[in-house]
């Protein structure tokens, strides 16, 4: 929230930011996918933030759904970075892995090592883009715009660093819905999910 | 901006250091009317919209739909300028002219009409009006006939008119207060997707506080299905039946309100068992009141005018009373009437009925009256579009006032706007014989029937209808039967559309208008605000040559009707829709916001119910008058037959659409690229059908092409399908569907409707579906889509 931000600002400490995401209040609005549009320049047909419906399952009428929101999930050990060879994937200070645009050179090693499909090749630009948790916004101490924008009142960001962040206090008292999306693989994604309450993974 | 005009900017629009500005405004894409903050670059480019965090309703969140404004406002396919047909009808040949030519055109045409035809040969329309309803029945009044031309049979006013009769006041749409409730029922609503961030964020607030939530609804893949403590996936077109059994539960378990009943209700009018017609006063005692009614006193066991100072009247019983006259009559108090209606309707009946079973319908009725009062039931489109709506509705209305959910906080509350915004003060007066003269022969539907409307103009029958001027609709899309509706259109001598695009309908127009974009035009956000009111200023001046829809009414007007019009320019119309709140358009915009009713509940008990008893109408006066039912009930309307053995649900809604608008806009049309009929996989395997196969769906009025998506959130007998579709993508590369090929209404026969409102058969039709060999979509000739892209 915002209010974390502005108080981690002046704060030397290393930060990760991360976002954690409540599937018991995101209502598939796709809010989130255009306020990415909205904000970035995303060629038609591309999405660095999208939603899954994982669903219904199960023989009507017993059956059960949920909505799943995606982006790049700000791995701490991210397989695209270790793939780029130009390194114009990196992680930054605070945890965003960025893609230095003069770099680039549209190899697109990472799209296919990212095991999260969050890279997308940019036709016109030649270039790979992802999403970068609109640093341009948390730099000014703002929210990703997909973050305010939020009918659901769903997503969050910021400090995971911070035990007194939100999300940070979100993950604590949370631990029975926590999950992590392909966990399995060790690269230490910062977006974590609560489970909706009615929903059971496995 | 220079310096100085920047200093006199209200304090709603905050310049920028880099020499642009935001302005604080609200959403026109749903009726929700989010806040929003339009970032305006300085070269008066809009190059962002967001929520604003002031909204006091949304907290600012905003949904896929504002989220596009920019690509709305500067699609090259807008209309930029008004323009007259040069080639044959719907030939697509079109001559620019100028806004004057236009406008005295449009005059001297409607004026002639009225001169050679009467009034009534001309009308005005629209498709949802969200800030422009007052204004357009005020043109057909102002001009000598109100028919109001426009789909509101199916759309709010079965609603609003059955609330309107049973309580005095439409509380069942804003007016179910999310926020504050302990229990939150969506009966065939989807506000969290229609009317997004208005819905989902009051929602969210109130789950959170632990409320409960009961989602009414044949498909699960309703956004909030799958959160609901109790999901009841009704047969569509039964929710009557659901709705009595709900009520035979809490009657029988005695979890209703007595209090309220016994005060606030008319269940304890005598009424006439022969003739089903109440008791007045002046039939027991000579000077009686004519329109006052009767009452069962308990301790002196005798009939008594309600309104007898003291009396406590029996809620339960059948009496014999002598007349004043002499006669003698057998009455049961309104109350015993609706017990004997809601008997056979237990939970295992209703269970046969609605295909929901019935230990779920049981707790959640359960639930429901438990957490009463203070629970709130939203409907919408998903009860109202059926032939049975009347009742369906009433039924509901009736549910609400026996668990005392009346306008208490939570529940299901008055606001201000609904009594006032199709009332006389805006609207202006009935001209003479509007009654007589309104086509068609429903009951209760103050406007002329569509149907009937169409039957006009191609036969020139009861009377010629010459001109049409719709405002904002899309009338191909939004109602039933689509080709008589073309059909009409082609044959009507002059047709003149507004709207942001060339729509279908404005393709066979004589003249196009071309409509300014919320971001360039000034509205007061007033309906579905709930208790606020905000300043929808524009954030840039209007493009090209586009007009405000507002202006474009008040000029009209000023030159068809001048005295009603006297307004020389929006903001002193807008003034004058203020007075009662007394504020000025300026200091609305400087506020933004304004809250136009205060949080006070139970405001009945100083002003009572505007009905003719004063009381909730357990049994409607109005209904008995026009004669209908007077009292709560079920009728089965449609069944499948051996030729469509499916039911079909139309109108299901996407978060990223707004009825037939914005299939052109690439940053939505990606998130649903094409237009789906939701079947059961069993159902498919049966016939064939495989994901993203191209279908058929026939009813016996005719048939559309669409794609098929399986999903075991439906019955295996119920389909559901989208409405709206005719746009293209070029962005995208997407196609359009001329001809009606998707459009769904096709498939919906005019001329079976409901006897009130005329409301056809949209979400409960007997239809087939099989399998298409060959594409009739234009461009798009590939039968299958594989799995549809998230």
């Amino acid at each position: 929230m915002v209010a974390d931000l502005e108080r981690g600002a002046g704060k030397v400490a290393k930060k990760k930011y991360g976002m954690v995401i409540d599937l018991e209040k995101c209502t598939g609005c796709r809010g989130c996918s255009v306020s990415c549009k909205n904000e970035h320049e995303i060629p038609p047909g591309v999405n660095f933030c999208w939603v899954y419906q994982e669903g219904p399952v199960g023989t009507y009428p017993k059956v059960s759904m949920y909505y799943l929101p995606r982006a790049c999930m700000q791995c701490s050990e991210p397989i695209c970075v270790k793939v780029c060879p130009t390194k114009a994937s990196y992680i930054n200070e605070d945890g965003i892995v960025l893609i230095d645009e003069d770099l680039c050179f549209g190899c697109q090693y990472c799209i296919w090592a990212c095991p999260y499909e969050a890279r997308f090749f940019h036709p016109g630009k030649k270039i790979v883009q992802k999403c970068n948790s609109c640093i341009h916004l948390v730099a000014m101490g703002k929210e990703p715009n997909c973050v305010v924008n939020c009918q659901g009142k769903a997503r969050f960001f910021g400090d995971l660093n911070d035990p007194e962040s939100q999300v940070s206090r979100m993950l604590d008292q949370n631990t029975d819905r926590v999950f992590r999306v392909k966990e399995e693989l060790k690269v230490d994604p910062q977006v974590y999910y609560l489970l909706a309450k009615k929903v059971k993974i496995k | 901006m220079s310096e100085i005009k920047r200093k006199d900017l209200p304090a709603s629009i905050i310049p920028t250091s880099d020499g642009g500005r935001i302005v604080k405004t609200n959403c026109f894409e749903s009726h929700s009317k989010c806040g929003v903050l339009v970032y305006v670059d300085k070269n008066e480019r809009v190059y962002k919209v967001t929520g604003n965090p002031e909204d006091p309703i949304t907290g600012g969140a905003i949904c896929s739909k504002a989220q596009a404004a920019k690509k709305i406002l500067y699609h090259p396919e807008r209309l930029n300028y008004p323009m007259k047909r040069v080639g044959e009808k719907g030939e697509d040949k079109w001559q620019r002219i100028s806004w004057e030519e236009a406008m005295d055109t449009i005059a001297s045409k409607l004026l002639a009409y009225k001169e050679q035809y009467g009034p009534e040969s001309v009308a005005f329309g629209q498709g949802t009006g969200r800030g422009t309803n007052q204004w357009n029945q005020r043109l057909g009044k102002s001009f000598g006939m109100n028919h109001w031309a426009c789909p509101a049979h199916v759309c709010l006013l079965p609603d609003m008119a059955t609330s309107m009769i049973t309580f005095g006041f439409f509380p069942l749409w804003d007016g179910a207060d999310f926020r504050n409730s302990r229990c939150i029922v969506l009966w065939g609503s989807n506000g969290n997707w229609s009317e997004g961030a208005y819905s989902n964020t009051s929602i969210a607030e109130a789950r959170e506080k632990g409320a409960k939530l009961i989602v009414i609804d044949p498909h699960f893949e309703h956004p909030m299905a799958h959160k609901a403590d109790y999901w009841l996936p009704v047969r569509p077109g039964t929710d009557g039946a659901l709705a009595m059994s709900w009520m035979n539960v809490i009657i029988k378990e005695n979890l209703y309100n007595r209090l309220f009943v016994e005060r606030w209700t008319n269940a304890t009018h005598l009424i006439d068992v022969e003739s089903m017609a109440p008791i007045t006063e002046n039939m027991i005692r000579e000077g009686g009141a004519e329109r006052d009614f009767v009452v069962w006193e308990r301790e002196k066991g005798r009939p008594v005018g309600a309104k007898t100072a003291g009396v406590v009247p029996q809620l339960e019983g059948i009496f014999e009373i002598t007349l004043a006259d002499g006669n003698r009559r057998t009455v049961k108090t309104a109350w015993t009437l609706l017990l004997e209606r809601i008997e056979p309707y237990t939970p295992e009946k209703a269970a046969e009925l609605t295909w929901v079973d019935a230990e779920t319908i049981r707790n959640a009725a359960r639930l429901y009256a438990t957490n009463s009062p203070g629970a709130c039931i939203n409907t919408m489109q998903g009860v109202e579009e059926h032939l049975n709506c009347t009742s369906a509705i009433r039924d509901i209305c009736c549910l609400i006032a026996i668990t005392g959910n009346l306008d208490v906080r939570g529940g299901n509350i008055w606001l201000p706007f609904w009594n006032e915004m199709l009332g006389t003060r805006l609207t202006g007066p009935d001209p003479p014989k509007q009654m007589e003269k309104k086509l068609g022969n429903l009951k209760l539907y103050p406007f002329s029937q569509l149907l009937a409307f169409w039957n006009a103009i191609i036969t020139g029958k009861p009377y010629p209808i010459k001109a049409y001027i719709i405002v904002a609709g899309n009338l191909l899309f939004s109602t039933e039967d689509p080709t008589l509706v073309e059909e009409a259109l082609r044959k009507l001598e002059f047709l003149v559309v507004m709207d942001y695009f060339l729509t279908p309908t404005a393709q066979l127009a004589d003249i196009v208008l071309p409509s300014a974009h919320w971001t360039e035009r000034d509205y007061i956000a007033d309906e579905f605000c709930g208790r606020y009111f905000f300043a929808q200023q524009r954030a840039i001046d209007p493009l090209y040559e586009r007009k405000s829809d507002i202006t474009f009414m008040r000029e009209l007007g000023r030159r068809i009707a001048p005295d009603w019009w006297p307004w020389k320019t929006d903001e002193e119309m807008f003034d004058f829709q203020l007075e009662p709140y007394r504020i000025s358009w300026k200091e609305l915009q400087d506020k933004w916001a304004i809250q136009t009713s205060p949080e006070v509940y139970r405001k009945y008990e100083k002003q009572g119910f505007e009905t003719p008893s004063g009381l909730v109408e357990i049994y409607s006066n109005v209904l008995k008058s026009v004669g209908s039912d007077p009292l709560p009930s079920y009728e089965e309307v449609t069944a499948p037959t051996a030729e469509c053995p499916f039911i079909l649900t139309s109108g299901r809604r996407y978060p990223n659409y707004y009825h037939s608008a914005h299939r052109g806009i690439s940053w939505l049309r990606e998130l649903a690229p094409h237009p789906m009929v939701d079947i059961n996989p069993k159902t498919a395997q049966e016939l064939g059908i495989k994901e993203g196969d191209l279908v058929w769906i026939e009813s016996d009025h005719g048939k559309v092409q669409m794609f098929a998506h399986l999903t075991n959130g439906v019955h295996p007998r119920v389909l559901s399908a989208p409405h709206g579709w005719w746009q293209a993508c070029e962005e995208l590369n997407l196609p359009g569907y001329p001809k009606h090929i998707s459009n769904v209404n096709v498939l919906v026969d005019s001329a079976k409707y409901n006897p009130e409102f005329g409301t056809t058969n949209m979400r409960a039709l007997p239809v087939n579906i099989y399998k298409a060999t060959k594409s009739e979509i234009p461009g798009f000739p590939h039968l299958n889509l594989g799995r549809a892209k998230p």
